[in-house]
């Protein structure tokens, strides 16, 4: 039987049309300044003949490109390897194949120039980067739904036979109705959030705000910002005495850390307002939020990284916000991050419980190479030389107080703060689970099930050869972990995640 | 740091281990056409700085800007020769790896039932060379695809055939 669309196919005939106005639409854009220039200033008599002449060859070349460009299109499905399989290119040619599993969703897309046309775009869409998405863009209405059709259907007769795989494995879950359990955070937890929480965003926000302000009231009067300026400056005389500018200027940084930690409580109770965290059977139901209201259901299987941040005040307080990155079949897999704030230590352990397939148990831990902290030491006293040098140009007479000022920077913060920071980083591999931790003050914990794993780089600077140190990276469908710097001991894990990724046969999204 | 995996059900040392891979190198045509295309550009900056030596009359700036390129283009032309043995890919029965960069080596590996697509393409040069390239697609954006380039185009074909084809069984 000659199934439909086994043959290798083109596009409807007015795609041929399609493909020219957009290739002109194109043309135009990289040309048009150019033609405008000719258009504004006037076609001198002796060039206008080769001018017309020059237009009429390039559409023809357009024309013949258009042309040869439809015809090397084609696209067929090979019901034998059960694939989609399409060949494009005039210059360069490509040969892409999608295997039927892999296929998330066909759908219609449709420009202006398509209507106009009459032609429909059928795109179809794989997990992964928005630029991996193929698009056929002139079939006619009955063929572009024949193979929406077609194609649906094949994805998902394949799609049927795996899960019918998967449903002869037995389900651990309990068989209690709806609710398994049920969380809600209080307006009192919510503040306590909003208190401890990172108030630089705050600080930055009233920046931005101040500065617009400024700059739309500079745009106003120039003249009486100068008379501004004046009484400011006269304002800083009267106050010209060391101690009460000093107080000033504290006053203002506490003012300024006030109105931050505010803007900081408004803005999370606003985002996070009567949030609520239920699990049901087989979905953890989120809502929360005052004037949006978010509803999320989340599925275990589509849980890509899971991470968990707290700072040494929350810790304390026993408030954890935990971060989930999801596959997502849309754009770029946005990295569609699901933020939920200030769970117990107690609910995090029900969340994870519920997430991933098997529990926590201890692994290997690794520690990078200590030449990182020296590398992390390095990189952040480049703005002080920099500083340093451009200093020695502008003020070489205060050299000695800007240069003691940079060594109290670099020997008080930058010191203690990058050793802190190359402590808190490390890496361990259990046997079903892949976890980091890193941050000084903001802690984050970062878990992937080594089964949804997508591929693991390794490499390696030429200069580390010797060290046998590598930079790994671990790479999921919501985002990549890497971790730098490390012995090669870490190769027999890398082993250990990839045999995990083969022999594995649960869906992974 | 001791030993933890307490109940691991596989004996790590017994592991297929991706570092003792020995990599098929790509087809010297790819340094050809990567050199075709330097010497394409020398050439053009050439005939740029023949002009400009009638338009110009500050001394020895013809000299210095002949000397600067010949060195930076020598050195992209030493560069590739360098980077043409570091390519490699290497099939196993389930996945695929591949080892690129010359001062940096990086070497990605990609389980075949972790692959969204693969497709074979070949540029105008490509095919003047006899030359494909093999792309493979992950879900796990840009940082984890591959685009293995210099392969003959019937070899490019075969291994995508046969990568497919694990695709498919590893479904099943």
């Amino acid at each position: 039987m000659n199934r439909s669309f086994s043959e290798p196919q083109l596009q409807s005939k007015p795609g041929v049309l399609f493909i020219f106005f957009s290739q002109f639409y194109k043309f135009l854009r990289a040309l048009g300044p150019v033609l405008l220039y000719f258009i504004i200033k006037g076609p001198k008599t002796d060039y206008t003949a080769l001018i017309i002449f020059g237009i009429a060859a390039a559409l023809l070349l357009l024309l013949g490109f258009s042309v040869l460009s439809f015809y090397r299109f084609k696209f067929h499905i090979d019901y034998k390897n059960s694939e989609f399989v399409l060949q494009k290119g005039v210059f360069s040619t490509e040969l892409i194949s999608i295997p039927f599993s892999k296929i998330q969703q066909v759908y219609f897309k449709r420009s202006l120039l398509q209507r106009v046309i009459g032609v429909y775009s059928v795109v179809i869409d794989t997990a992964g980067s928005s630029g991996q998405e193929i698009n056929i863009k002139a079939l006619s209405e009955s063929k572009a739904k024949d193979l929406q059709q077609v194609l649906m259907n094949a994805v998902n007769e394949t799609n049927q036979e795996t899960e019918a795989a998967n449903s002869d494995k037995p389900k651990e879950e309990k068989k209690i109705s709806s609710t398994v359990w049920n969380y809600r955070l209080s307006p009192l937890s919510l503040l306590k959030l909003g208190l401890t929480s990172n108030y630089f965003r705050g600080v930055w926000l009233i920046l931005i705000f101040v500065g617009s302000i400024y700059q739309q009231v500079g745009d106003f009067d120039l003249v009486q910002s100068d008379q501004y300026k004046e009484g400011l400056k006269g304002y800083l005389d009267a106050y010209s005495k060391p101690i009460e500018l000093f107080i000033l200027t504290a006053l203002v940084f506490i003012g300024v850390f006030i109105i931050g930690m505010i803007i900081s409580c408004i803005e999370i109770f606003i985002k996070y307002f009567d949030l609520n965290l239920t699990q049901t059977k087989e979905s953890l139901e989120l809502e929360m939020g005052l004037k949006t209201n978010t509803k999320i259901s989340l599925k275990p299987k589509r849980v890509q990284l899971l991470r968990v941040v707290t700072n040494p005040i929350q810790k304390r307080l026993n408030l954890q916000e935990t971060q989930i990155a999801l596959a997502s079949s849309q754009d770029n897999l946005s990295k569609t991050k699901i933020c939920i704030p200030g769970l117990e230590r107690m609910q995090i352990e029900r969340v994870k419980r519920f997430l991933f397939s098997s529990p926590m148990r201890p692994g290997r831990v690794f520690k990078p190479a200590f030449i990182l902290y020296i590398r992390l030491l390095i990189l952040a006293s480049l703005p002080l030389i920099l500083t340093a040098v451009v200093a020695s140009f502008l003020v070489p007479n205060y050299m000695v107080e800007i240069m003691s000022i940079l060594f109290i920077i670099f020997g008080m913060l930058i010191i203690p703060y990058q050793y802190y920071w190359y402590r808190a980083l490390s890496l361990e591999i259990t046997p079903e689970f892949i976890i980091r931790r890193k941050g000084v003050w903001n802690q984050k914990t970062e878990i992937i099930e080594l089964f949804k794993l997508q591929a693991v780089t390794v490499d390696q600077p030429i200069w580390y050869k010797k060290r046998q140190l590598y930079n790994y990276t671990f790479h999921t469908a919501g985002g990549a972990i890497s971790f730098p710097l490390t012995s090669h001991k870490m190769q027999q894990y890398i082993n250990y995640a990839l045999y995990r990724v083969e022999i594995n046969k649960q869906a992974w999204m | 740091m001791e030993y933890t995996f307490t109940n691991a059900p596989v004996d790590l040392e017994t592991l297929p281990d991706y570092q003792q891979l020995t990599y098929k190198t790509v087809s010297k045509m790819r340094l050809y056409k990567v050199w075709a295309i330097l010497a394409i550009f020398f050439v053009l900056i050439a005939i740029g700085l023949y002009f400009l030596r009638e338009a110009t009359d500050v001394p020895m700036l013809i000299p210095g800007l002949i000397t600067g390129f010949i060195i930076i283009f020598g050195l992209l032309f030493l560069y590739q020769f360098m980077l043409q043995k570091k390519l490699g890919y290497a099939l196993r029965e389930r996945d695929i790896a591949y080892k690129r960069g010359f001062l940096f080596e990086k070497i990605t590996v990609i389980p075949f039932n972790r692959i969204q697509h693969i497709s074979t393409s070949a540029g105008a040069l490509d095919k003047i060379f006899k030359i494909a390239n093999l792309n493979i697609f992950t879900a796990g954006g840009a940082g984890s695809d591959i685009n293995i380039p210099g392969l003959p185009p019937e070899l490019a074909a075969r291994l995508k055939d046969k990568v497919a084809n694990h695709l498919t069984e590893a479904d099943e």
